[in-house]
């Protein structure tokens, strides 16, 4: 359901534009948080390892 | 959001009635009904059918049953009955849902042989149907879930709201509602949520990091101990904020019940006050009758006598004056102490000059009559008589007075209390003494809870702060050890996602409030007839909503019914307009308190909204006046009344 105020998808995309890892990890857990679980708990810690992943790939590549 | 179909089956007066809400241009739906002919009740079914309550329900309807009064008089004795409301409702072509709640009812006859609804259980559920997929069936916990997450109870208000009461509704709603409303809508909740669980992942990783460091370690630990303080202190401000509200709006609730009821207190303080004087009065009255009735006793029969006694008394008087009558001796007294020559009173020896003057009493007394002896024994005593005669008619009439007058006080207070139980009799005391005490009470726990949030809110501040400096102090700590390398990308992660939320958050709510804030200037503005009166509408940081008159001054609690309502509505309308949240707009009574050109205004500002959302208006034939008629009906043909059947126990709908 799109019942997020525009505003928010705003700032998300300018927040992708400055720190694209963060903002795709931001992104990502509005759309988990828009069906809710009971397993956020789980979904959140695969998630963060997932992006935090990434970070250290982006920060070697550097 | 739209919502599509309602259906109503026993539900008040709505017995068998189906709405249909057809989507044109102008998303447009008017409906009109006289008062007490079901137009509230679609409301009520509406709230009811989502969450099992019924906030708009007059007085009169609450001691009504659920289930339809033709319904009920027709059902046989043990029969079983149901109330359904069901609304259909689209969301953005994506969802078709169905929320049903029965109420099941036994019907049965009472000793006077008249039906009685007995409720037999409830039930709730939604039928959730996605595009290109099966339809599912959800049940109680999910059902009640899958409403808060479509149309969340917390902000029904904004949607579907009784237009009379729009006036109070900055009374009603406390600036920290109105943030929580905004926050719900705009989705700044939800983006809450994540930094709340970032939050706690954060720590938990930090903690973790801080394990290969004493020292961190321990600042962690702090930071840890004043996290859950802080999260301590959030809950008892949030919870101090809704007490404030609840006792706001029960007040507003009790006052709206007791704006035309009298102060029983004081007037059952002031009976009680008549009453003990009655019992002062009725003491008095009594004392008085009594002493009168004593003073005609002892000195009525002396009247009657007062002839002979004033002509006695004359006689003994010129007998005395004449020296006719002896001196008041006790000759035997006299005789005895001449005899032992020995005075009987003082017990001392006579002498001499005593015993010749003795004798010569003695002698005098001889010259006496026995009835001249009586004549001088009785003369105080017929003085006394005649002082009591000559005083008798005065004190007579004194007592006399008294008594009229203190009947006269007696009835005075008998007037007051008939006067006092007359006036109470045309109300409900017991409800009205009780709401009286209960408005005390509440006024005390509300300044209570003011006071306690405001040490919240201070304390608050200082966890903050606090957190801040170790936090600080940790990442300072941190850096001095070698840290395994994911867990210090996780954390680095999530510390930047954290700041980022944070400002998204900061940075919304006030893009938010001052779009809010703009929107409602706007439609506040083109809405109000006196366009000069005021100036601007702000909405401060606390989210209070103000309105400065055009001399500079805040003007809120002054403006009219008409211009509160007006504010109302712009506000709600720029929320609508603002957060995105897409939800239907339901208004009873929508231009009830709106007269002339803010009428003509209201109109015009409803009909532009209908075109990019679904605006349904209950009109009371009044306020569906020509002008509004004007406004309105050539953009829609979705138009209808409501109309009372046979016994009043039903509606009908006609196409108007």
């Amino acid at each position: 359901m799109k019942s997020f105020n525009k505003e928010i998808y705003e700032e998300i995309k300018i927040l992708k534009s400055k720190d694209p890892k963060i903002g795709d990890f931001l992104s990502d857990l509005l759309d988990a948080e828009q069906n809710p679980s009971n397993h956020w708990k789980r979904e959140y810690q695969e998630k963060i390892k997932k992006y935090a992943a990434l970070f250290i790939n982006h920060k070697s590549e550097l | 959001m739209r919502v599509e179909r309602i259906i109503f089956r026993n539900f008040r007066q709505l017995r068998a009635v189906e709405f249909l809400f057809p989507h044109s241009q102008h998303d447009l739906h008017l409906f009109v009904a006289q008062n007490g002919t079901a137009k509230t009740n679609i409301i009520n079914g509406i709230n009811w059918c989502l969450y099992g309550d019924e906030p708009h329900i007059s007085r009169g309807s609450e001691k009504l049953p659920l289930l339809n009064m033709n319904c009920l008089e027709e059902a046989s004795d043990n029969k079983n009955e149901i109330t359904i409301v069901e609304l259909y409702i689209s969301v953005d072509d994506e969802y078709n849902i169905i929320f049903k709640r029965i109420q099941k009812f036994i019907i049965k006859k009472d000793i006077q042989g008249r039906n009685k609804p007995y409720e037999n259980g409830q039930e709730f559920n939604v039928i959730m149907q996605r595009r290109n997929s099966t339809p599912e069936i959800l049940l109680n916990d999910e059902a009640v879930n899958n409403v808060e997450r479509f149309i969340p109870h917390k902000i029904r208000d904004f949607y579907f709201f009784d237009g009379e009461k729009l006036d109070s509704y900055f009374r009603e709603t406390t600036g920290n509602r109105i943030k929580e409303t905004m926050n719900k809508i705009s989705g700044i909740d939800l983006l809450k949520t994540i930094l709340n669980r970032l939050q706690t992942f954060l720590l938990d990783i930090t903690r973790d990091i801080a394990k290969a460091n004493p020292k961190a370690d321990n600042t962690s630990q702090q930071i840890l101990f004043k996290s859950n303080l802080l999260k301590e202190e959030e809950v008892a401000r949030d919870n101090y904020q809704e007490q404030i509200r609840v006792a706001k709006q029960r007040l507003s609730d009790i006052e709206e019940f007791l704006k035309d009821s009298p102060d029983v207190i004081s007037l059952e303080d002031n009976r009680n006050q008549f009453k003990k004087q009655k019992i002062q009065i009725t003491n008095k009255i009594n004392k008085a009758v009594k002493d009168k009735n004593e003073l005609l006793y002892r000195v009525g029969r002396l009247v009657l006598l007062k002839d002979v006694i004033l002509d006695v008394n004359e006689l003994i008087k010129n007998k005395k004056k004449n020296n006719e009558l002896p001196p008041r001796i006790d000759r035997d007294l006299i005789e005895d102490s001449l005899k032992t020559k020995m005075c009987k009173i003082s017990n001392q020896d006579l002498p001499p000059i005593c015993i010749t003057e003795f004798k010569k009493i003695i002698e005098k007394f001889e010259l006496s009559t026995n009835v001249a002896s009586q004549l001088t024994e009785m003369g105080p005593v017929l003085n006394q008589f005649e002082n009591e005669i000559k005083k008798f008619p005065d004190l007579m009439k004194e007592l006399t007075v008294s008594i009229v007058d203190l009947e006269a006080d007696l009835k005075k207070s008998d007037d007051s209390i008939a006067e006092i139980d007359n006036l109470l009799s045309n109300y409900q005391t017991d409800k009205i003494r009780n709401l009286a005490e209960e408005r005390m009470e509440l006024e005390k726990a509300k300044d209570s809870s003011i006071g306690r949030l405001a040490i919240e809110v201070e304390s608050i501040k200082n966890l903050k702060n606090d957190i801040e400096i170790l936090n600080s102090k940790l990442n300072n700590e941190l850096d001095k050890i070698e840290l395994n390398k994911s867990r210090l990308a996780e954390k680095e992660l999530i510390d930047r996602t954290v700041r980022y939320l944070e400002n998204i958050i900061d940075s919304l709510s006030l893009k938010i409030k001052q779009k809010v804030q703009e929107r409602t200037n706007e439609l506040f503005f083109s809405l109000i007839w006196k366009k000069g009166t005021y100036n601007k509408v702000i909405i401060n940081d606390e989210y209070n909503v103000e309105l400065f008159h055009s001399s500079g001054f805040s003007s809120l609690g002054s403006a009219s019914a008409a211009e509160r309502e007006l504010l109302a509505l712009s506000f709600i309308l720029a929320l609508h307009n603002i957060s995105g949240f897409d939800a239907p707009l339901f208004i009873d009574t929508p231009v009830a308190r709106v007269a002339g050109e803010n009428r003509i205004n209201m109109g015009k500002v409803l009909g532009n909204i209908s075109l990019g959302k679904q605006v349904t208006l209950l009109f009371t034939p009044d306020e569906y006046s020509e002008n509004i008629q004007r406004e309105l009906s050539h953009l829609t043909k979705n138009k209808h009344s409501l109309k009372l059947i046979s016994n009043e126990h039903e509606v009908k709908l006609e196409d108007l």
